[in-house]
């Protein structure tokens, strides 16, 4: 099962974007809306998954499978 | 009292044993802590735990190699529960004081200012707005560290992409702050490869209003 989430691209500044999509139970990967898809690992390691099922809230280091471009963000549970 | 060349030989063949088996317990133990703060983080319970599993994997190849160099069978005495709680136990007491005095340490280098490493843009909406990162919504890092060159803080502080600046400012409002906590090491994702990480980050949800103090262009 998906859930849906809001993922903010917060680094680098440029690359800045609001994207919306939806991830895998355990948050490691990302499907946005217009086909994109985001390798995900928790910026502050494994352990911070449990602030992601505490509060739907989640720093991620992203990294694009088609470019190959690395992006920081936040992703967020929309209800 | 007598004491022979044999006599002295063994004990020269004592140490030498027990400082190879020390010295591969050691390694074996650093590696192990590297790797568990990689994946599980550099917070609290992460450090304690990759120091609990560090230290299990450190007794455990103690006897492994105190076995070789004995030439007893390799895997006597491996496994031994009362063993792994105790080097669990131990592992886990000094990874947790580390941090702590680890955090000690990163307190004290709070000099009075802040440091974020920055893009030509960045810069721009911080001139324009007097805020970090122009006032975007999302997480806001910035750290003590004062880097020159761009190559270092990007592997130190993990960042996606290479800096052209090194900003150092006051925060004049009052943002809730996070850290510091040391930048966890990136061995993932494979691309584009690995960061060396162990910098000092602070971090904070609100907007960061500041008073900038020195742009640095990093070599």
């Amino acid at each position: 099962m998906a859930t849906r989430v809001k993922a903010i691209v917060t680094e680098p500044f440029d690359a800045y974007e609001i994207m919306k999509g939806e991830v895998t139970d355990i948050p490691l990967l990302l499907k946005t809306e217009d086909g994109r898809v985001f390798s995900l690992f928790p910026h502050h390691g494994l352990l911070d998954l449990i602030n992601w099922f505490r509060k739907g809230r989640l720093v991620v280091d992203m990294a694009d499978k088609r470019s190959g471009s690395l992006l920081r963000g936040t992703i967020e549970r929309l209800q | 009292m007598k004491i022979t060349l044999d006599s002295h030989i063994s004990i020269s063949c004592t140490v030498g044993k027990a400082a190879v088996a020390g010295a591969v317990a050691g390694a074996v133990g650093v590696a192990t802590f590297g790797l568990g703060t990689a994946v599980l983080g550099t917070g609290a319970a992460a450090t304690v735990a990759s120091g609990a599993v560090s230290g299990v994997a450190a007794g455990q190849a103690s006897i492994v190699m105190e076995n070789i160099l004995t030439g007893q069978e390799v895997t006597a005495g491996l496994g031994e529960p009362g063993d792994i709680a105790q080097d669990a136990f131990v592992g886990a007491a000094l990874a947790g004081v580390g941090r702590s005095i680890d955090i000690v340490r990163m307190r004290a280098r709070y000099s009075g200012y802040y440091s974020r490493y920055i893009s030509e843009g960045e810069l721009q909406a911080i001139k324009r707005t007097g805020l970090l990162r122009g006032g975007r919504s999302g997480e806001t890092y910035f750290t003590t560290d004062h880097f020159v060159t761009a190559k270092e803080s990007t592997s130190r502080l993990a960042l996606p992409d290479v800096p052209r600046y090194r900003i150092d400012f006051q925060i004049v409002n009052h943002p809730r702050l996070s850290g510091p906590q040391r930048v966890q090491l990136w061995i993932w994702p494979l691309r584009p490869g690995f960061r060396a990480g162990f910098g000092v980050e602070y971090w904070t949800a609100d907007p960061v209003k500041i008073r900038l103090l020195e742009i640095k262009i990093l070599e």
